[in-house]
């Protein structure tokens, strides 16, 4: 039998670091929990009695432990480092996706000056704060962008564009890097 | 030019894709006359103000929006979800 490895998406390109921003792959399970028409109710009733959590509201990040379970877009939530119960499958189609994401941390003092520079979103604390999660464009690229900590992001893009995420990403910390040189 | 994405909030323009006339959501019945499909599939108005079209948040939380807008003023005036539209 032929071993399979698993492969990270960003392969050698991270970790990055470049000024005071460092970027970092992320390797965790990624599930998309969407609920059957008119199933809402008891999927959310089976969040929260077999979980222990809210179902996660428009924008929003629920922490359980090291997993995350957030809002994804308008009919799907995301299981991020937690497998969602078998039961809540019975009324939500549950998709592993895991392999089909690149997923990173960005982290450091001016990581909201890097993120202004790729996303059209309002990255200041006072629009963006922890906990937040939003559905956006990173440069030309559809991604999930969360804020975990003051000055830390999770941002999430289809696997395929792994490389072009470390790409501009890169662009972006050199630019912001520059500009903070003290002359 | 920004979208109120009834979910996302205020959104640039870029996050959305431009899908025609909000008339699409209003299918006739299967039964209806040819001239009623005709007019359903490639009939629409060319107004001079006041007008409803349906946008996709693509690169936001992908839900279909009703855009009411005046084409004169190029103001957008009010913004739903298409979800509650009888389809």
């Amino acid at each position: 039998m032929v071993e399979l490895y698993a492969t990270s998406a960003s392969e050698a390109a991270l970790p990055l670091k470049i000024g005071g921003v460092s970027v970092a792959e992320v390797a965790t399970s990624l599930f998309l929990v969407a609920p059957f028409k008119g199933k809402f109710t008891q999927a959310a009733t089976v969040l929260n009695t077999q979980m222990g959590l809210e179902w996660p509201a428009v924008h929003e990040l629920k922490r359980m432990g090291g997993a995350y379970v957030l809002w994804f877009d308008h009919a799907h939530i995301a299981f991020m480092g937690a497998e969602p119960s078998v039961e809540l499958a019975r009324y939500a189609a549950v998709t592993d996706v895991s392999d089909a994401c690149c997923i990173i941390d960005i982290s450091g003092v001016s990581v909201r000056n890097v993120l202004a520079r790729v996303t059209p979103l309002d990255v200041r604390a006072k629009s963006f704060n922890i906990g937040m999660t939003q559905r956006s464009m990173v440069m030309h690229m559809q991604a999930s962008i969360t804020c975990l900590g003051k000055s830390k992001f999770r941002v999430m893009v289809f696997r395929s564009m792994a490389r072009t995420l470390v790409h501009d990403l890169t662009i972006a910390m050199e630019s912001v890097a520059a500009r903070e040189k003290k002359v | 030019m920004r979208i109120e994405c009834p979910l996302c909030g205020s959104r640039d323009r870029r996050e959305f894709y431009y899908s025609g006339h909000a008339s699409a959501l209003e299918r006739p019945d299967p039964d209806s006359s040819a001239e009623v499909w005709d007019d359903y599939l490639h009939n629409r108005d060319n107004p001079a103000g006041l007008t409803e079209d349906l946008w996709h948040h693509e690169m936001g939380c992908s839900a279909w929006l009703v855009v009411q807008r005046d084409t004169v003023s190029h103001a957008v005036l009010a913004v739903r979800l298409a979800k509650g539209d009888q389809l």
